[in-house]
């Protein structure tokens, strides 16, 4: 079977990161700022600071917590029908989030995002068969602060049956968020692991406390945990791509054997969130060549050390879903695709990941569809390449009337759903973002996520109220 | 140094399409359509058949004529400074396309058939584009005489650029006075300076055009490279696989190597992929679907096997306007072909299946192809760039802004600035389009006018071939 790959480090490059990233966790060291995490690494044998909340990490203690990393991780939806497994066969992709921002393809203006738009778009990946798992999108900006994460998480598990994955930033969110997931599916998250996290560290070389030790409690629970370094080059990550990689892979490992160690066996996965800074303005920009890099060296030493892996991403710095989306998401989601990666962070963000809208969502679908086809293993053999065919055709003849091109023309050719094909006189009047933007609205239209149980609903407005009256207190 | 590459077939694969591509040669055969190739064919001992003006080709002809292509082939521009070589560590030549019938506004949505004057605009346009590296006539004129349009086109394409233009010649009897007009551009002979180029297409399956292809022998013949351009369609001209399309297109490429390099053995001569994928309900031509980037992939890869330099089509979309899918489309097949190793690249500008020219979308293309250049170069992976005394340095939770390795990789290069992306905030654009900006900046370039200027007295010269050549023929 042939398929396209992407290769990139040499085995000695690989082997000279692996050195430079112990290098760094050795010599450097990070920051894990929680003295829970402190007890686990010195008990582990890593030299720590008490006073700093800091550990040098050797290869004698790393190896060791890699070995009991699943190779396998299930995704568990609200139903079971949407259930997909990590480092299966299919290379999943979710929605992107959280970004602030509501953007109307058709005239250009852009709100801050709300539940009910939060609602809307989880229903649209929900029903879009591309998608494969959920982050929240939207960030929900009508709801109070603190309520904002498990009114999010509501939110999610009422307008989808998929899988879901956010980041929790407090150890006190941890039960009741896993309250919510573990009410809506009805058993608990170690049997049905229906809800992940993202476990962002903070660069260069740190853990952020609270989230840190959320996420001692929640791989104790059975959910998955997606480390996600995010150093930038130039500003909170060095100079270089490679040395930027070289950050995220030290934060990425020191992350993984805090989790092992908690919990071994746990599910942990390698993330990359490594970007790149405008060096005018110290921004974000969430797309280019170089983030590219970054996603083809980190998936590329993930798999070193054999840790599953999750890209990024479709996204843009594009201010609408226009051209530069396609190609800026083109290019870092092709290679994500291409080098191996076992999930991808896809469709619906733009403008440095601020922003969402509608047809974001629905032409980031035509283009996982398109990516998967290129991804696809195909069989080299007579009967694939038609060779009967090419002969019983032979010189100026013609292969429409082929069986062959009949049999072969759906499994061969993939087909967008919206990306334009036919005539100029056919589309002229329909713009692509328009015809996005309706095929959205039909897709709304005809999908309704089955509803929770009614129990479900009352435990999950009685986590909330509860949560609520407490902050009150 | 690292650079990455796409491997789609592994080596038993490629044996097994090398073997494929073999047997369709020898056992199937092909049409070359003219008494000379079939002359050149029979001397060299190839089974023909003088009325059909068929012949099978045995590989081991095959072999013998692979190994007289040169592997460094120079294109050169009417300017010598934008001339450029396909060869090992030199970076990839992005071409335009073509060769369309339509002009689209993105501003307007209005399209229209394309003018002498639009030609003059593309072209000069193609000039002032820094990432454009040499030229295709991208629109045909509807208001050209047609009986020297190739001529007419040529003429602008090298006046109003200095770059090298690649074209088609479809007949023979327009050789000689291409020729001597090339050469009049040139100030030289085309064997020294070859400011021009042709594809020549097969036809799908496994045929040579009669008259390009005699144009096309006596134009190697005279020092011109010559791209090969199959082009079987997916269900159509080509088998509903992949797979089998690509065979078609490597036993078609490979019969034209032969016969180019048996009538004028050691003439520049280039793989070029245009094989695709037909839209069933319409039989319409698909050039932005990711079959054509595996299609690309792999004949690419079976170039190179054979030692050819490639021509990857690429950059292309079925999208109607400059829009998400014409962005998605052109930079994953595009990004397939770099990968691949191609050493050219068809780019810029087209939309609706190569057949209509967009400025807008030949500037934003620009952007597409910076990206790609800066992906597919090669980085080193050492001390110099892991940075670890920085990283030691600045430590944990300090900030690498005011580094002096930061300042100093910003202003080498590690960080690739679009010209025309918008990466600034929102704010920032108060609404203008990213088709506004690309559009205006195309206006800029477009009255910048930059090529270097023809002399009157070569301008005068070329105007009398091409009169001589209408008064010859009419």
């Amino acid at each position: 079977m042939a398929k396209a790959r992407i290769s990139y480090l040499s085995d000695d490059e690989k082997q000279f990161v692996h050195e430079k990233t112990l290098q760094v966790l050795s010599e450097v060291g990070v920051a894990y700022n929680t003295p829970k995490a402190i007890d686990l690494l010195e008990a582990a044998g890593a030299r720590v600071d008490r006073e700093t909340l800091t550990a040098k990490l050797t290869w004698d203690v790393i190896e060791p917590a890699l070995k009991t990393v699943p190779g396998q991780v299930l995704l568990a939806g609200r139903d079971p029908a949407h259930d997909v497994v990590l480092g299966g066969e299919r290379f999943l992709c979710t929605s992107d989030g959280m970004t602030t921002y509501w953007y109307d393809d058709l005239t250009g203006e852009r709100r801050a995002g709300t539940s009910d738009d939060l609602a809307q778009i989880t229903r649209l990946c929900d029903a879009m068969p591309e998608i494969d798992y959920l982050w929240p999108t939207l960030q929900t900006g009508d709801v109070e602060g603190e309520l904002m994460p498990l009114a999010m998480q509501a939110i999610m598990v009422r307008n989808s049956l998929k899988h879901v994955q956010d980041e929790v930033r407090t150890p006190e969110m941890v039960g009741p968020i896993l309250e919510i997931y573990e009410a809506a599916c009805g058993a608990p998250l170690t049997e049905r692991p229906y809800f992940s996290v993202t476990n962002c560290t903070i660069a260069p070389l740190q853990h952020d406390q609270e989230m840190t030790e959320a996420g001692l409690l929640l791989c104790k629970r059975g959910v998955p945990i997606f480390v996600l370094p995010m150093p930038q080059v130039g500003t909170t990550g060095p100079g270089t791509v490679l040395s930027d990689c070289i950050v995220n892979m030290a934060e990425l490992l020191s992350g993984i054997v805090l989790f092992q160690l908690t919990n071994p066996g746990c599910a942990t996965i390698s993330g990359i969130g490594a970007g790149v800074a405008d060096m005018r303005t110290g921004g974000y920009i969430s797309a280019g060549p170089e983030v590219g890099l970054i996603n083809m060296i980190c998936v590329e030493m993930s798999r070193f050390y054999g840790l599953l892996t999750q890209a990024t991403g479709m996204s843009s710095d594009a201010k609408a879903a226009n051209f530069q989306c396609g190609s800026e998401g083109g290019m870092t989601a092709l290679v994500a695709a291409l080098i191996g990666s076992d999930s991808l962070i896809a469709a619906g963000g733009f403008d440095g990941v601020q922003q969402s809208s509608l047809a974001k969502i629905v032409l980031d679908c035509d283009q996982i569809g398109a990516l998967r086809r290129y991804r696809r293993s195909d069989a080299v053999d007579e009967a694939h390449a038609l060779i009967d065919d090419i002969k019983a055709v032979g010189i100026g003849g013609h292969f429409l009337g082929r069986k062959s091109t009949r049999s072969f023309a759906h499994s061969e050719v993939w087909r967008p759903e919206v990306f334009q094909r036919g005539t100029f006189e056919e589309f002229k009047d329909t713009p692509l973002v328009e015809q996005a933007v309706e095929r959205a609205r039909e897709v709304l239209a005809g999908y309704e996520p089955a509803p929770l149980s009614d129990d479900a609903e009352r435990h999950i407005d009685a986590v909330i109220a509860g949560y609520a009256a407490g902050l009150k207190a | 140094m690292a650079r990455a590459r796409v491997r789609y077939l592994s080596n038993e694969d490629r044996q097994f399409v090398h073997e494929q591509t073999m047997r369709v040669l020898e056992e199937i055969g092909i049409a070359f359509n003219t008494e000379k190739a079939i002359d050149l064919l029979e001397r060299a001992g190839a089974p023909v058949d003088r009325e059909t003006l068929r012949a099978r080709v045995p590989r081991e002809l095959v072999e013998s004529c692979l190994a007289t292509v040169p592997r460094r082939i120079l294109l050169a521009g009417r300017d010598p400074r934008h001339d450029r070589y396909l060869d090992d560590g030199e970076p990839i030549v992005f071409s335009t396309d073509g060769t369309a019938t339509y002009m689209y506004d993105d501003v307007t949505g209005r399209r229209w058939e394309g003018t002498e004057s639009d030609l003059r605009d593309v072209i000069r346009l193609f000039e002032g584009l820094d990432e454009v590296d040499m030229n295709w006539c991208s629109i045909c004129p509807r208001d050209v005489d047609p009986v020297t349009s190739g001529l007419r086109m040529a003429a602008i394409g090298l006046t109003e650029s200095g770059k090298h233009l690649q074209d088609e010649v479809r007949h023979p009897q327009q050789v000689p006075a291409f020729v001597e007009m090339l050469e009049t551009f040139a100030g030289a002979s085309l064997h020294e300076r070859p400011i021009y180029s042709v594809t020549n297409c097969t036809i799908a399956p496994l045929q040579h055009d009669r008259e390009m292809t005699e144009a096309g022998i006596e134009l190697a013949r005279a020092g011109v490279p010559i791209f090969v351009l199959p082009m079987p369609l997916m269900g159509t001209t080509g088998p509903m696989s992949v797979l089998g399309t690509c065979i078609v297109n490597m036993a078609e490429l490979l019969s034209a190597v032969v016969l180019f390099q048996l009538a004028a053995p050691g003439c520049a001569l280039v793989s070029g992929v245009g094989s695709a994928a037909a839209e069933m309900r319409s039989g319409l031509y698909l050039c932005g679907a990711p079959e054509v980037g595996l299609i690309n992939m792999i004949c690419i890869e079976m170039s190179r096997f054979y030692g050819l330099r490639t021509m990857g089509s690429a950059i292309s979309t079925d999208a109607k306007a400059s829009n998400l899918q014409a962005g998605a489309e052109g930079m994953m097949s595009g990004l397939a072909s770099a990968l691949a190793g191609a050493e050219c690249i068809l780019a810029f500008g087209l939309l609706d299946g190569a057949q209509a020219v967009s400025l807008v979308k030949a500037v934003l293309d620009c952007d597409t192809v910076g990206a790609i250049r800066r992906f597919v170069r090669d980085d080193p992976i050492d001390a110099s760039t892991a940075l670890i005394d920085d990283i030691r340095e600045v430590g944990i939770g300090g900030h690498y802004l005011k580094a002096k390795s930061t300042r100093r990789f910003v202003h080498s290069g590690e960080l690739w600035s679009p010209a025309v992306w918008q990466r600034a905030p929102f704010e920032a654009y108060a609404g203008r389009s990213l088709v506004e900006d690309a559009a205006a900046r195309a206006r800029e370039i477009i009255a910048a006018n930059s090529a270097t200027p023809v002399e009157d007295a070569v301008l005068s010269r070329v105007e009398r071939v091409i009169a001589a050549y209408r008064a010859a023929v009419v």
